[in-house]
């Protein structure tokens, strides 16, 4: 290059650096990689998820939900793990606590479980965090095999069992749960997905017939063979109580397909949410909202009920992110191992195509049960990386030599910015590699840093808490919404944020993952640029506001129609 | 012409009785044709007579043909004679038990059945006819209708290797594992060491899903005879099942490099290729395999969905309609035929497919837990 061409594009850069209106970008520093570190223990944490060793049978395999969620409006994100009973111990539900952890905001965690009155749900397994009566206090439905439970937050640490009352009670084997506001009469609806018709007296013998093997060896019996149950949509009508809805709504599930994890999302753009629900050895459901009240069951026909060769895939967990950048959420669901986890592009409303092989997800992910997943951009590089947790339902699995293990690692995907994703888990630090016999995971900044960590709820013990330790020092934008009326959480909201040729969408869920709830607020990694030129929320009841030219690295909470009502740093400065 | 090229073929000069044969079957082809013209009421008794004879001459040349073939491993164009002698004459000799082994020979097994049971029908008490059915139907996954007609074949060839290895695999694949193994070990203390004996250790390892032990059999096949058949093409499999699609790859091209007629060699490396997104590559190869064995439901399959991908809608729905007749069972077939009239704008068709998925899919709810199918 010529000394004549080399201060013309230094002239162009400098310019452009200090042309208004432009997003600045910070001069460019090598990246650093991201590491996790497990600090379950010294955060405090002492809870222990209770399992039968063998896992002679199905119902001792699939519990193990996590909620982030902060029950006390402190802005440092509480937890809560759900924990089972055996077949053992079925008559004595006392010998086994769920448990309620407060963020001291200070990286450590106090057990005030006994507290708050949610000890004992029962044989739980799945918790959803939503405020269901806008009272601007995150109160949690908690799904079991038997009573599920609804838990109002009293807003004093203390929380109040109203299932009855409130209508909510399914005393199937629920599984994961998910909330919004289906119908638009701007009360928060509760969805509830089923696994199988089971009796304790009658389980099946161990090992005993054609579905009760995997690989040759002999295995607790299920789901296959087993009758499915059917789920539960139910409506909220505003008072605080709710009526069931599923029948007339289309979304009961009359075939019994063995439900799992839910995410209510919009796979249309139509404005209203549609429902997705990740149904272990049989098609996922796509559940299109025809905006009265009804659905229209259309997996099949959008390309999401099966692989991308038509076979029904054992999913657990499901999460839905805009990977590409194209504003339209494509769908990430975790499967059995021997097959893959899928993941489906979405092309065009209500249409996917199954990417799993050519993304890079399905070969890594094969020989794992994969459970809780998530879109997260970890390393805050401006796109959504995947997480999924994995291990076996089959403790004979560990021994067996037959291509797969009990205890499985951590899978970590770094998105590409090409489609595609890297597995990375075993150069992100040491505590991904672990082999776990993880469940559930539920994902969000719990010493709001301004990177995303992760909580795994684990089937046999203790869980794990990752700490991010955001060594990209990317920069990033956390938003809360506040919604008007009884949807205070805006949920169902989708967020566009626009930093230079960043153009992100998101949307508030509540429930997703595997039996599990995530931060509810919104995070978004900028890369290098400093500011956000756009933040575009699309409400739930239609409106949409923009609020322009927000400097990054801070934790905003934007209410409808009033803008940004509370901005805040981060607690520690990467 | 006709009995010189039996007598050719029974000196075992094949190429000569052949070559008899092709001018033979096509001037007896062309009377018999023009016999057929003639309208009913203007046949004569001697007309009738004559038809009677061309088409047994033309079904025994056929089946002179089929022979010749499947004598030199040409199994997809024994099949094809075969066909043609079964069209001709229905009742002609052996016909469906020749043409069930051909088919089985092209490991076409699902077509293969058919026949066999036909010929079973025809003639229960054949022990060889049997052997085949049982063979037929392990690896068509009917196990328990294999492990009765297997066993009732090993009462009368207790050392017939084929027969204990597909026994010891359908008895382990019906969870019967101290059946299975007593039948392996009896199986294996009656091999001596070679080539052919890894490659059949392999398979009885494989059958017990021990992946492990059978790869380091299949190695050993290759090390004593670098170019045994069949050792690369099982390694191949293997790799395909724990998702290393590249070193399956690897395999599979060893295995055509040494035996470029193994369609089946060809068709897994075509899926092995497919599953890494070498699309490009993949089409040549399952385009050889289509018309090699137009009947080869998978390639069919497996070719119009690598078609879709490529946007080529009206090259998919050709193939995918096929591998849906060809075999009208496999829901994923149904529901890639339906994707393709989508993208072409035949929602009414799509819908049909859609509803053929769903129903077939409804069906294999109680099939064993967690198996996937579609790995070849």
């Amino acid at each position: 290059m010529t000394s004549r061409a080399l201060f013309l594009l230094c002239a162009l850069v400098f310019t452009s650096q200090f042309t208004k209106g432009q997003t600045m970008t910070s001069p460019a520093e090598p990246e650093q990689r991201v590491t996790f570190t497990d600090i379950t223990d010294s955060a405090g944490i002492k809870f222990r998820h209770n399992s039968a060793p063998e896992k002679k049978y199905i119902v001792e395999s699939m519990s193990g939900g996590v909620a982030l969620f902060d029950y006390d409006n402190d802005s440092c994100l509480d937890i809560y793990f759900t924990n089972a009973l055996t077949v053992e111990t079925f008559d004595a539900p006392q010998s086994s606590r769920s448990a309620l952890y407060h963020n001291n905001c200070d990286g450590t965690f106090t057990d005030v479980t006994e507290k708050s009155g949610l000890a004992y749900p029962g044989w739980a397994h799945g918790v959803v965090a939503a405020d269901f009566d806008g009272d601007g206090y995150e109160d949690l439905y908690v799904t079991c095999l038997g009573h599920n439970h609804l838990y109002h937050n009293n807003g004093d640490g203390t929380f109040t069992d109203i299932t009855a009352r409130a209508g909510v009670d399914d005393t199937r084997w629920s599984t994961g749960a998910a909330v919004a506001d289906y119908d638009k009469d701007g009360a928060l609806d509760l969805f509830v997905s089923n696994y199988v018709e089971i009796e304790l007296s009658k389980l099946p013998e161990f090992g005993k017939s054609k579905t009760c093997q995997y690989r040759g060896v002999p295995v607790q019996c299920g789901p296959k063979g087993l009758p499915g149950a059917g789920d539960s949509l139910f409506h909220n009508k505003g008072d605080g109580t709710f009526t069931n809805v599923s029948r007339e709504a289309g979304v009961s599930d009359p075939e019994g397909r063995f439900g799992l994890g839910a995410v209510w999302t919009d796979v249309d753009g139509d404005g209203w949410l549609d429902l997705l629900v990740a149904n272990d050895a049989t098609g996922n459901y796509l559940y299109r909202n025809n905006h009265n009240g009804t659905f229209t069951e259309m997996g099949l026909q959008a390309g999401i009920s099966l692989d991308e060769d038509g076979v029904p895939l054992g999913s657990m967990g499901i999460t839905v992110g805009d990977y590409l950048h194209s504003g339209w959420l494509g769908i990430f669901v975790t499967n059995f191992s021997g097959e893959h986890a899928t993941l489906y592009r979405h092309d065009k409303p209500a249409l996917f195509t199954d990417v799993s092989y050519p993304s890079r997800v399905a070969p890594v992910s094969t020989p794992y049960v994969g459970w809780g997943t998530g879109f997260f951009d970890y390393d805050n590089d401006g796109w959504p990386d995947l997480i999924a947790v994995n291990g076996h339902v089959y403790p004979q699995m560990e021994n067996a030599s037959v291509g797969t293990t009990y205890r499985q690692r951590v899978l970590l995907f770094h998105n590409q910015h090409d489609g595609t994703f890297a597995e990375v888990a075993v150069n992100s630090g040491e505590a991904l590699v672990v082999p776990r016999v993880s469940r559930g995971v539920a994902l969000g900044d719990i010493d709001n840093d301004g990177y995303i960590d992760v909580l795994i709820n684990n089937l046999d013990g203790k869980p794990t808490i990752l700490r991010n330790d955001g060594a990209s020092r990317n920069n990033w934008i956390t938003i809360k919404t506040v919604g008007r009326g009884m949807n205070r959480d805006a949920i169902g909201a989708r967020v566009k944020v626009v930093s230079g040729d960043l153009v992100q969408w998101d949307e508030v869920h509540a429930g997703g993952s595997y039996l599990s709830s995530n931060d509810p607020r919104l995070h978004y990694g900028l890369g290098k640029k400093y500011k956000v030129d756009l933040i575009e929320i699309h409400w739930p009841d239609d409106k949409v506001e923009l609020i322009k030219d927000v400097p990054a690295n801070r934790f905003l909470t934007i209410e409808e129609q009033k803008g940004i009502i509370r901005t805040a740093l981060p607690t520690v400065k990467k | 012409m006709y009995k010189n090229a039996q007598r050719l073929f029974e000196e075992g000069q094949d190429e000569q009785a052949a070559a008899e044969l092709r001018p033979f079957l096509e001037e007896t082809g062309r009377e018999r044709a023009t016999l057929h013209q003639k309208p009913p009421a203007e046949q004569s008794n001697r007309d009738k007579e004559l038809r009677r004879v061309y088409t047994r001459l033309l079904a025994g040349g056929h089946n002179f043909l089929g022979l010749i073939a499947a004598r030199h491993e040409r199994f997809d164009e024994a099949a094809r004679q075969f066909t043609e002698v079964r069209n001709l004459q229905s009742n002609f000799p052996d016909v469906d038990f020749n043409l069930g082994l051909a088919l089985f020979s092209a490991r076409q097994f699902s077509e293969a059945l058919g026949p066999f049971e036909r010929a079973r029908q025809r003639n229960p008490s054949n022990i060889k006819i049997k052997k085949y059915t049982g063979l037929t139907d392990v690896e068509t996954g009917q196990y328990e209708k294999g492990i009765t007609l297997l066993e009732n074949v090993r009462e009368q060839e207790p050392d017939d290797l084929h027969v204990l290895l597909a026994l010891g695999t359908a008895l382990a694949r019906n969870n019967r594992l101290e059946e299975s193994k007593q039948v392996f070990e009896e199986l294996l203390k009656a091999q001596p060491e070679s080539a052919d004996s890894h490659i059949l250790w392999g398979q009885v390892f494989a059958a017990q899903l021990q992946s492990r032990e059978a790869e380091v059999e299949f190695r050993r096949a290759v090390e004593l005879d670098p170019k045994v058949a069949s050792a690369h093409f099982f390694l191949g499999v293997l790799h395909l099942k724990a998702g290393k699609l590249e070193e399956a790859e690897g395999d599979f091209s060893a295995e055509l490099a040494g035996h470029p007629g193994d369609a089946s060699a060809r068709y897994h490396l075509a899926f092995a290729q497919l599953a890494q997104q070498k699309t490009d590559q993949a089409i040549p190869l399952l385009r050889e395999v289509v018309a090699e064995q137009p009947n080869y439901a998978e390639a069919r399959y497996s070719l119009g969905k690598a078609l879709l991908q490529q946007e080529d809608v009206a090259g998919a729905i050709e193939n995918l309609e096929a591998a849906t007749r060809l075999d009208a069972r496999k829901s994923y077939s149904h529901y890639q035929l339906a994707h393709a009239y989508q993208r072409a704008g035949h929602n009414e068709e799509a819908q049909k497919e859609f509803k053929i998925t769903h129903e077939l899919e409804r069906a294999e709810k109680s099939a064993t837990a967690h198996e996937r199918e579609r790995i070849p």
